[in-house]
């Protein structure tokens, strides 16, 4: 009975420590930890929030099995440097108003955040963005890949993706038919 | 990690690069990359088109005007959401959605028009076509087509079509008192019409034996313009306005667009010399059969498009660079090469005019498929 006692107290008095921490650990898929500013962790993600307001958050590194390591730290490096910048009065009325475009350009350092990520990352993070509820930067994120495809023909597209062109000879030239207007006329 | 290829992006994911990217060319051509692309592109709507009247659309985000190619022997005379009202040199007339080549038949409305005896003996052309659609063509391909005819002798005709048919023509000149409608649209599968006096009629549809008639055309609303109602701007100069009926939300609006003159003189007899200098809207209250109208100061985050061609209301919020509670309009009168002159963005609430473009545009002519 006793030693059930002390679990139980010992089980609060971690509960009470977790609670006064203001960084979570995050684990990812192979098992590699993360910490991150719990403040903006539950800011910008809903995922993260919904975990940290339900207590579901594990003091040993609560465990994100879809999420690779380099997505991850990716991710709290981003968290961690969103929690550093002070969110513009633009991105604060965004959120609230009723009338404005849904999307807010990304700010100076969100652009070179994405910039430096490789393609592979690239993918990832916007996986992984997703998958937490990251609405800001699944947003910074698509809007760094629809600047990679602005202006490029199909061709110039499948190049930078590294997509296999899968359509047959015949559907190609439909699809060109078709979409005449839309292709450079050079 | 990426063991995925980018063609294995996740739907919804897609569909969020699509929006960051407003020039319909490049959501165009993104679809054609990749099978999986292209398929789940496919349930993307387009962006905002605003049809011009010379038959070429302005991709409103990133403001683009678009040629799109119509069949040499075709002329696109309107639209009506994001297909085009085009009519061949033999008369032959369609709605065609260029984006997926979809064709809707239409009867020769010129010589639909032609052949109502009071049209036939007036010595005047048809010269403006609307069309409207109760709902959406591209999921209701069946669809009822009214088609606003208006002719050089500013009197109206109404044609009711079941696609390939014309069921019904009603022309103006076979009513007495004369009911000239200056513009339709349908609300809830309801066909309104705006006539003389500013009243408003509802078209009572008889769709027994697959050919909807119009059994009745009854006034619903008269209207008592004062001047007081004029915002102060318009008040204190000569003025012509312009009016339309759009259907936004499930509401019928009413919306007024202000012309003013910046000529003195003869010269203010022009057309050609005025420019837009405000609107208002009012919302029709349908619930009673004797509806009145009621001002609105906001369109609650729609975006209204007007024109004599076209007309339509959409959700601002969904599409990227589209602001809501803001007329857009376009010049829809006297014909000028300059397709973009007097068209702009009307902002309800704050009352301003901004130019659609502040750059002259080059029209991109596209080559068709020819």
């Amino acid at each position: 009975m006793e030693v059930d006692k002390g679990k139980g107290e010992a089980e609060e008095t971690r509960k009470v420590a977790e609670a006064d921490r203001d960084t979570v650990t995050l684990k990812s898929s192979d098992g590699k930890l993360f910490e991150v500013s719990k403040e903006a962790a539950a800011r910008l993600s809903t995922v993260l929030a919904g975990m940290i307001a339900g207590g579901s958050i594990d003091d040993n590194g609560t465990d994100l099995k879809q999420i690779g390591s380099e997505a991850l730290e990716n991710v709290v490096d981003y968290c961690n440097k969103h929690a550093n910048s002070i969110p513009s009065a633009a991105l604060i009325s965004s959120s609230i108003s009723f009338n404005t475009a849904p999307f807010k350009e990304p700010e100076e350092w969100e652009r070179k955040f994405v910039d430096r990520l490789s393609h592979d990352a690239l993918f990832d993070l916007v996986e992984a963005a997703n998958f937490l509820g990251m609405e800001r930067l699944l947003d910074v994120t698509c809007h760094k890949i629809s600047e990679m495809m602005k202006g490029k023909s199909p061709d110039q597209i499948r190049e930078v993706f590294n997509i296999k062109n899968d359509y047959t000879k015949e559907e190609l030239e439909e699809i060109r038919q078709e979409l005449a207007w839309a292709f450079y006329d050079d | 990690m990426a063991t995925l290829s980018w063609s294995d992006l996740p739907p919804e994911l897609l569909v969020l690069v699509l929006e960051c990217l407003p020039s319909l060319a490049d959501r165009v051509r993104v679809r054609a990359v990749c099978h999986p692309w292209r398929c789940n592109a496919r349930q993307h709507s387009l962006p905002p088109l605003l049809t011009l009247p010379d038959g070429t659309f302005l991709s409103i985000p990133d403001g683009e005007v678009i040629r799109m190619p119509v069949p040499e022997d075709s002329r696109c005379h309107g639209s009506v959401d994001n297909w085009l009202f085009l009519m061949q040199t033999d008369g032959e007339c369609s709605l065609v959605n260029p984006f997926s080549r979809a064709t809707v038949e239409l009867p020769k409305l010129g010589t639909v028009w032609y052949n109502d005896s009071f049209n036939a003996t007036s010595g005047l052309n048809p010269i403006i076509y609307k069309p409207v659609v109760p709902s959406a063509l591209e999921s209701s391909p069946d669809s009822l087509v009214a088609m606003l005819i208006l002719d050089d002798g500013h009197c109206s005709t109404i044609c009711i079509c079941q696609p390939p048919v014309a069921t019904d023509v009603s022309s103006a000149r076979a009513t007495w008192p004369i009911q000239v409608f200056d513009d339709i649209a349908f609300v809830s599968g309801k066909l309104y019409g705006l006539g003389p006096c500013n009243k408003l009629f509802i078209f009572e549809m008889d769709y027994e034996s697959d050919k909807p008639k119009i059994s009745s055309i009854k006034c619903i609303s008269h209207w008592i313009g004062l001047l007081r109602d004029l915002p102060q701007s318009v008040r204190a100069k000569v003025h012509i306005k312009k009016e339309y009926l759009v259907e936004c939300c499930g509401t019928l609006l009413r919306v007024r667009r202000f012309l003013q003159c910046d000529r003195h003189g003869l010269a203010a007899r022009y057309l050609k010399h005025y420019h837009t200098v405000g609107f208002d809207v009012f919302e029709a209250g349908m619930s009673t059969n004797s509806s009145k109208w009621r001002k609105v100061n906001h369109l609650g985050g729609q975006a209204l498009f007007v024109g004599r061609h076209c007309s339509k209301s959409l959700p601002a919020i969904e599409h990227n660079g589209i602001q809501g509670d803001c007329i857009y309009f376009m010049r829809d009168y006297c014909p000028t090469r300059d397709t973009l002159r007097d068209s702009g963005m009307y902002n309800i609430i704050t009352g301003m005019i901004t130019p659609l473009l502040s750059e002259p545009v080059a029209v991109r002519q596209h080559h068709g498929g020819n």
